[in-house]
């Protein structure tokens, strides 16, 4: 196939030599430019940094084996039922229509994955957008000040966190019931209480999770050319329109990865329900999200092949979720 | 900005601004005090005896400073041990991460070879794929390989840092002017060395940002030691904690967990500590590292 399309395409190749012969370095008389698809290859190929290759190795060894080799064979699994050995049987869509058709606490999880991140997610968005406004016209020590209060529950792990705030929800010696207790209010069983379990591990995701929104959203304002604001001032726009007309839409951008990579990260919520809820209380469990039903089929009822459906099925959640998202953004970016 | 309108507009719009200033740093300090407070919580709970903690309404300075609690959950649970293995786990994966995720970045942002960019949009698009799937497959790969309950299950996967560590470097390398690599190769340096000598002392905050983030990220890392990691003593500490304050097994949430409150809050100061001061001394990586992933390019 190459040898041929070379024969054909000589002449043309010819010219182009020819043509750049002036200025480029002095090459043998037999060189010619290819033109055609496969000549390229070959003489890209030959080209090439041989160490671009010796320097990507490692990596892509880790990846083909600890993630694109593991990824094809979740996706088998999926379709396999496997004992306890380890032996595994094919069973088709079985796991799949297992979990969409037959397992209620599927499209529990489901719903409560959504209601958990679908409150986070804008929610942190939402207050960092605030902060970050209320933030970014004050120097640069008073910004990092609070940048840095708000950032560091977000590098204490968050098993750490989790701890603290079952403490904080105790419903007998707890901080929270304290608090509310002082506008005549509760006590409530936070953790216990199946309608405010789900509300109560929300409102611990927001406090300790603005820190990165906030810092990102500021040094995104900051990219912000004066003279648009200086342009709406004179129109006589208030500082309210200016931030929905002019900040807000400029910042579309960075509030699109905020609210994919946010989706991205919370739907996979783990170390919060296995610390704080197991899940529970009640049933259907009322904080059972995706991860932890997850968790909870491959090791401990040890089901590794619904479990790996279960997980594509996430997989789709997320992706449409992010579809969705971009689709939303783009929409409005037009105008 | 606000100086100017000031001038503009009469005096009343002064005072107006005044207040809009002093609400705006309330809010501001509210919500500091939510974020911060869970943390000095920890560490109030952690130095009084669990008698002073389980009292309503609750103390909010500590009443009595002790240490009993440390030495009781040491004497419980292998706490130093576990602090050792983290410590291993951590430095060893984040050296990883800096020298692997160095050398791919710059070869993707640098080196010219057939199949790059192919190879690098192969390698993202992969970014939105869940850790979960990929978790249990690798779970059944580690035990056929006879490593769980080692420390390798937990160094191996992934010790080059991954695609992320990978993209953040491309994004630094990318900024070095080209000039010192040609430089180089006309002083005839080879390109193990080009990139060893010339560019890693160059990209030293970037390396700094990636270091710092593999490093918070292991040392917190939980779900994956929690799977492979079997025998109390080879735990990590994260993973550890989860077992001492888990509901099945002291959980504060219970009666009797109020026995234990102190003691857990106090692994979680052994946990925590290190991270909190790793921080504080290196904020501006942190505050800035974040941006250097988010734009793209």
């Amino acid at each position: 196939m190459a040898r041929q399309d070379k024969g054909r395409s000589g002449p043309g190749a010819q010219a182009v030599v020819s043509g750049a012969g002036a200025v480029a370095l002095p090459q043998p008389a037999i060189y010619r430019e290819p033109t055609t698809f496969w000549g390229r290859t070959l003489r890209d190929i030959r080209k090439s940094n041989k160490w671009g290759y010796i320097f990507i190795a490692p990596l892509l060894i880790d990846f083909l084996v600890f993630t694109a080799y593991m990824i094809v064979r979740a996706v088998l699994m999926g379709f396999q039922e496997i004992a306890f050995g380890g032996v595994a049987t094919w069973v088709g869509f079985e796991n799949f229509r297992y979990a969409i058709r037959v397992d209620p606490l599927f499209w529990n999880a489901v719903k409560n994955t959504v209601y958990y991140t679908g409150l986070v997610v804008p929610g942190t968005i939402v207050v960092a957008l605030v902060l970050s406004e209320l933030i970014y016209r004050r120097n640069s020590r008073v910004q990092v000040f609070f940048k840095s209060a708000y950032y560091l529950p977000g590098v204490v792990s968050s098993v750490v966190m989790a701890i603290i705030w079952i403490w904080i929800f105790q419903p007998f010696y707890g901080l929270l019931n304290w608090l509310v207790g002082l506008f005549g209010l509760g006590p409530y069983s936070w953790l216990g209480d199946p309608k405010l379990a789900m509300p109560s591990l929300i409102l611990m995701s927001i406090v300790g999770g603005i820190g990165a929104p906030v810092v990102l959203i500021t040094a995104a304002m900051g990219g912000i050319p004066t003279d648009l604001y200086d342009a709406a001032k004179i129109d006589g726009a208030s500082e309210w329109v200016r931030f929905w007309r002019v900040t807000v839409p400029l910042l579309r951008p960075t509030l699109l990865y905020l609210f994919v990579t946010g989706f991205i990260g919370y739907f996979q919520v783990f170390d919060q329900i296995y610390v704080m809820t197991q899940g529970g209380p009640g049933y259907p469990p009322a904080t059972q999200t995706m991860g932890f039903l997850i968790y909870q089929s491959a090791f401990e009822k040890l089901q590794l092949g619904r479990a790996a459906a279960q997980s594509i099925l996430l997989f789709f959640g997320i992706l449409v979720f992010s579809v969705i998202q971009f689709r939303l953004f783009a929409a409005e970016l037009e105008y | 900005m606000a100086t100017q309108t000031r001038t503009v507009r009469a005096k009343p719009r002064i005072e107006l601004e005044g207040l809009v200033t002093a609400i705006a740093y309330v809010v501001l300090i509210l919500w500091a005090v939510a974020a911060l407070f869970p943390i000095y919580w920890m560490a109030k709970n952690s130095i009084e005896p669990s008698k002073n903690i389980a009292v309503f309404p609750p103390n909010l300075l500590p009443t009595k400073v002790t240490l009993v609690n440390y030495f009781d959950v040491m004497r419980r649970f292998p706490i130093p041990r576990w602090f050792l293995n983290t410590v291993i786990v951590a430095s060893v994966r984040t050296a990883g991460a800096l020298l692997f995720g160095a050398m791919a970045g710059y070869a993707f942002a640098k080196l010219k070879f057939w199949g790059r960019e192919v190879l690098f949009w192969a390698l993202m698009s992969v970014i939105m794929i869940p850790g979960f799937i990929t978790i249990i497959p690798l779970y059944q790969l580690i035990r056929a390989f006879g490593l769980i309950d080692t420390i390798w299950a937990v160094i191996l996967p992934g010790l080059t840092g991954g695609i992320g560590a990978m993209f953040l470097m491309r994004q630094v390398m990318r900024t070095l002017p080209t000039e010192i690599i040609e430089s180089g190769r006309i002083d005839g340096s080879g390109e193990f060395r080009i990139f060893w000598e010339l560019i890693m002392p160059l990209a030293k905050p970037g390396l700094a940002v990636l270091g710092l983030f593999h490093f918070v990220g292991n040392w917190n890392s939980f779900l994956w030691p929690l799977i492979v990691l079997r025998a109390k003593e080879k735990f990590l500490l994260a993973s550890g904690l989860g077992l001492l304050a888990s509901p099945k097994d002291t959980g504060m949430g219970s009666m009797t967990g109020v026995l234990f409150v102190g003691q857990v809050m106090a692994g979680a100061c052994i946990q925590a500590i290190p991270i909190i001061i790793v921080f504080l001394l290196f904020q501006q990586y942190f505050l800035k590292g974040i941006t250097i992933g988010a734009i793209k390019g």
